[in-house]
């Protein structure tokens, strides 16, 4: 018998019966000690346990987040208030969760493209919801589960996934039995078999002549907390893997760019809707930056002022933005390689390039979405290079990720021409992998006929979401650590 | 990419023949568009943003009747200048200080015609246009109207807008609209608004709204097209394809005079782009042999016209091709007309090897020594806002930190400068995962000096549970600087995250790599953690490796700018 089993026996053999705070204090065990003793003992019937039954309580990030600023629909109450609000004044998705919710419960009436509050829901705006009140209960102390349970506020609130409860069952009391009090009489005159080996033993050889105690090998265990790597980093390691393998040479470069090396190398046109406030990050501080090459900038602006007719503004390049896409690495080695070899420097062509990083783009964060991103981008540098060579790269390329099945579709992006979307297999669905194309003369200042760009720069995630299947691609970032343990098996 | 839909009755009529729906979406998608969806009523395209001559139905089954062979050579005449001039004043250069215009004249509008034609205007405007601040369009009956016409910014003044029976001022117009309080930026200019006039008065308060009087109905026949913006060549281009899309419709289109105060223009110009292209360079570029016939069918399908001339084919994109730029684009018609599905992928021939950066190398290898010691790997968001990276965790704000100007909420207002409040607020959300909690970050962090901006690699850990304490992340530490191959002292400190007393700095060779030591309760309380937390985070740029990430050779970051 172990030693932890033999102190519970001990502890319980003069009381008879005790609760565990009890017997933890008797025995001098840790929790996780008594409970492995206990459940080794109750298992050969030595003692007899009683259990309680509890309730685990889990709020979810979305849950907390309407703890804290107030339910959808209740916002959306208020924003209606006396006066009534025009139905497409409904906008984003908070807004419409809030709209579904209040026709659900009957608090808003619909009429003449009007949202008004009914008797119902002035009543609700004016007392509150009850569902955000047992919420809010709950947030702040999740034992207050126990007055809530079975309600129907409670029930919708686990409906709707804020709150998640899972009953747990705990051991109250345990007592010893007559068995158990005739095993202990046993180990008494047992106490010359071999607990725990120790060193000496070992080196003595006096294990010989004696036994071992038994374990019981099927006493439960709580399996060990692992440590791994994050499911994304795995993802990039493995696309790594494939570059190296086709041997591409890895580059990386910064995030916080002039919009220079993000747009207007890259032949995207001043006024172009990708670089509104709307998509890019702008940065007050630094406010600008440099571009050391004065006549690069020259020659940019000369390119665009042909192509796209309208003035080129330098200040407007030199804005300090957050980069919004890895192409803006290829770019500057576009730029860094082009200008070498025209001013004479001889390479071994082709040259192949690769980098993947962190890319942000102005979204609205909420718990299914985030601002960051990972892309992978791939540049190939040469004589002669055509698309049926971008082609092949990328088929072999995908292959070392896992997604044996490409297709390829034309596609409009400023810095390319051709411009090639590609689309991966997965199941019986084609899904958007991300663009490609060869890059514009505009863009290395050089004729195609000497010097060819193949290039392409899709998404990390969707690779991820496809292989793994995760939801969403917010619960990569800052996720808690129960999901990070579930991830290390997927 | 923007998306029409399309009446598919009407589609079918123009198209002329017979076909279904599982042949006209191969063949669409073939060209580029999307198709989205389809059914009995309607076709819903996603178009790619430099073709708006495919927003309108009477564009895209153009497209499709090239691409099927249907059509073949385009003659695009306009008539004459007729009676139409449009001077243009003074006021309008410093806001909006372009005008093209035509007129559309023998017009016998159906019902679907007249809707496409709107509908295409508008989408016009709000995408190529960008929201009208590019361009803007302006569609009129000419019955009520007489010359002369006027395009300049007038004071405050009364017509009736288009869908009102009274008249209303220009100023009340912009009030009481809500697309007026969108575009007012484009239409005002001091006290005056952009506007279109004849002798009879306001044809159109530009961008915001036409006049009832000259609204375009079934019964329009002759058509004053306006197109105003801020670069003259856009607007110009703009109205060739107009012209075009009218002359497909089988109407006629006569040209307009435009009057400058230092020149006149004669609108629309119909020009068309011509290229010279060597059969070879197309073999070259798209990696296929090609052949001089089927150069000029796949340049036909595409909608150009395209011959022989010796070696070379020319190519004559029609007017309406607004992308073309020069041959690039031809030569990518031809390849999206032979078919991407049909080019034979071929293998590049090349034997360099491929290599990692060293920093990828060192970087992932300090994350397998934190694994080792039985930390988990997580990964945060870059950005975050004060609130988080300074108040909670009891930090003065300092102005070294890079802040973003346009956030969409108020959870991105900064880039994070350093890791540990991102691992703590992970932390307060795990309190019902077993304990010990172990997590690590290495990944970036921001800072701008001088208006030069630094990112650096940061390595945190943080170890949550009732036995944490200073040991254990000394330990951790410790064991990791070793591996690392270096050896780090550990200074008292002052640190108003931590607890006094447990804190400390952390040096290698006498420079300050970071601090470890045990969560202040306060800090703990701010992130809802309900156990004790011990933790370190170190700059892994200060001491290993070397932190040149341009692409440029002139060293490393901080020291090109």
């Amino acid at each position: 018998m172990h030693r932890h089993e033999l102190s519970v026996l001990n502890a319980l053999k003069e009381k008879k019966k005790l609760s565990l705070e009890q017997l933890l204090k008797e025995s001098g065990l840790g929790r996780d000690e008594a409970m492995w003793a206990l459940g080794n003992l109750a298992a050969q019937g030595f003692v007899k346990m009683e259990k309680e039954e509890g309730a685990e309580v889990r709020i979810s990030d979305e849950g907390r987040e309407y703890a804290k600023n107030g339910l959808p629909e209740s916002r959306l109450l208020k924003r209606i208030g006396e006066r009534g609000m025009r139905l497409d004044e409904i906008g984003n998705k908070q807004d419409q969760i809030g709209f579904s919710w209040a026709k659900k419960k009957g608090l808003v009436d619909v009429a003449g493209g009007m949202l008004k509050l009914n008797d119902k829901g002035k009543h609700a705006a004016y007392a509150g919801l009850e569902a955000e009140t047992v919420l809010r209960a709950l947030e702040k102390d999740e034992r207050s589960y126990k007055q809530y349970r079975g309600n129907a506020a409670m029930k919708e609130l686990e409906q709707r996934k804020l709150v998640e409860v899972r009953s747990s069952e705990s051991v109250g009391s345990a007592e010893i039995t007559h068995q158990g009090v005739l095993a202990l009489a046993k180990e008494k005159q047992n106490e010359e078999m071999i607990e725990a080996l120790d060193r000496k033993m070992i080196k003595s050889r006096s294990w010989a002549d004696k036994k071992f105690t038994p374990y019981n090998i099927k006493a439960p265990v709580e399996p060990a907390a692992v440590a791994a790597r994050h499911p994304l980093r795995r993802t990039i390691d493995d696309i790594r893997q494939a570059y190296l393998s086709l041997g591409f040479t890895e580059v990386s470069g910064p995030i916080i760019e002039p919009a220079f090396w993000v747009f207007d190398y890259l032949f995207v046109p001043q006024d172009h809707p990708a670089r509104d406030v709307q998509d890019t990050f702008f940065l007050g501080r630094p406010d600008s930056l440099n571009v050391e090459y004065t006549g690069l900038v020259d020659r940019v602006k000369k390119e665009h002022e042909t192509a796209w007719h309208g003035e080129w503004s330098r200040q407007v390049a030199m804005q300090a933005v957050a980069r919004t896409h890895t192409t803006s690495v290829s770019g500057r080695y576009i730029n860094k390689i082009t200008s070498e070899i025209n001013a004479g420097k001889k390479f071994e062509m082709p040259i192949k390039l690769f980098t993947i990083g962190r890319n942000l783009r102005n979204e609205t964060i909420d718990p299914r979405h985030i601002a960051d991103f990972y892309q992978h981008d791939g540049i190939v540098i040469g004589r002669g290079l055509t698309l049926a060579n971008l082609f092949d790269i990328l088929i072999k390329l995908y292959k070392g990720i896992g997604i044996g099945n490409l297709r390829f579709k034309p596609m409009y992006y400023p810095f390319v021409e051709p411009g090639v979307q590609l689309l991966g297999k997965h199941g019986d669905e084609w899904i958007e992998l991300g663009g490609a194309g060869v890059i514009r003369k505009e863009i290395t200042g050089i004729e195609r006929s000497k010097i060819n760009v193949l290039a392409w720069g899709p998404g990390v995630e969707r690779i991820l979401l496809v292989k793994k299947k995760i939801d969403s691609v917010a619960s990569l970032y800052g996720s808690s650590v129960g999901w990070l343990r579930e991830m290390e098996g997927a | 990419m923007p998306v029409t839909v399309h009446n598919k009755r009407y589609m079918l009529k123009l198209l002329g023949f017979k076909i279904d729906d599982a042949e006209l979406v191969k063949n669409i998608e073939s060209m580029g568009p999307n198709v989205k969806r389809i059914d009995a009523g309607e076709i819903e395209v996603e178009y790619p943003a430099n073709r708006p001559d495919l927003i309108s139905t009477l564009g895209l089954s153009r497209a499709v009747r090239y691409y099927m062979r249907k059509s073949r050579d385009f003659k695009y005449e306009v008539g004459k200048e007729g009676d139409v001039a449009i001077s243009v004043g003074a006021h309008v250069s410093e806001i909006r200080p372009y005008i093209a215009a035509l007129v559309v004249e023998n017009m016998r509008l159906g019902e679907d015609d007249l809707l496409d034609i709107i509908n295409f205007t508008e989408k016009l405007s709000s995408t190529y246009g960008r929201q009208r601040s590019r361009i803007a369009l302006g569609l009129h009956d000419m019955k009520d109207t007489k010359g002369p016409f006027m395009y300049d910014a007038y004071e405050d003044e009364e017509f009736v807008p288009l869908g009102s029976k009274s008249k209303m001022k220009y100023s009340d117009v912009i009030n009481s609209d809500r697309r007026g309080r969108k575009y007012v930026k484009l239409s005002k200019t001091g006290a005056r608004y952009v506007a279109l006039k004849d002798s009879r008065g306001t044809m159109s308060l530009i961008p915001i709204i036409n006049s009832e009087r000259t609204k375009v109905s079934v019964g329009t026949n002759r058509m004053l097209v306006d197109i105003t913006g801020v670069t003259r060549e856009i607007i110009e281009r703009v109205a060739d394809m107009l012209a075009a899309d009218f002359i497909d419709r089988g109407f006629e289109v006569s040209r307009v005079v435009v009057r400058y105060r230092e020149s006149s223009r004669s609108l629309p110009k119909m020009e068309s782009h011509e290229f010279n292209i060597p059969l070879k360079q197309l073999d070259d570029e798209i990696g296929v042999r090609i052949g001089f016939n089927n150069a000029i069918v796949l340049a036909n399908k595409m909608g150009h016209a395209a011959a022989l001339v010796g070696s070379k084919i020319r190519v004559t994109a029609p007017t309406y091709r607004l992308d073309v730029i020069n041959e690039q684009d031809i030569i990518e018609d031809i390849a999206v007309s032979y078919g991407y599905d049909y080019i034979q992928p071929v293998p590049i021939l090349s034997s360099e090897m491929g290599a990692l950066e060293d920093r990828t190398k060192t970087n992932n290898f300090a994350r397998d020594v934190m694994i080792g010691m039985g930390y988990g790997e997580t990964m945060n968001s870059y950005l975050t806002n004060e609130e988080v990276n300074f108040n909670k965790m009891r930090r003065e704000r300092d102005s070294e930190y890079v802040n973003i100007t346009n956030p969409r909420s108020g959870l991105t207002t900064m880039l994070r400068t350093w890791i540990m409040p991102s691992l703590l607020k992970q932390l307060g959300q795990s309190m019902h995962d077993s304990f010990p909690l172990r997590i690590f970050e290495l990944d970036m962090v921001f800072g701008v000096k001088k208006n030069v901006p630094e990112e650096k690699y940061h390595l945190a850990a943080v170890s949550c549970h009732s036995q944490a304490n200073f040991n254990e992340a000394k330990a951790s530490l410790e064991g990791l600087v070793r591996s690392l191959g270096a050896k780090c002292e550990i200074r008292e400190d002052d640190n108003m995250s931590m607890i006094p007393g447990r804190c400390a700095t952390v040096e290698v060779g006498k420079k300050n790599i970071g601090f470890m030591g045990e969560i202040h309760p306060e800090v703990l309380a701010s992130f809802g953690i309900e156990e004790p937390v011990v933790g370190f985070e170190i700059d892994l740029n200060e001491w290993i490796g070397n932190n040149a990430r341009s692409g440029d050779e002139k060293g490393s970051r901080t020291s090109k700018r």
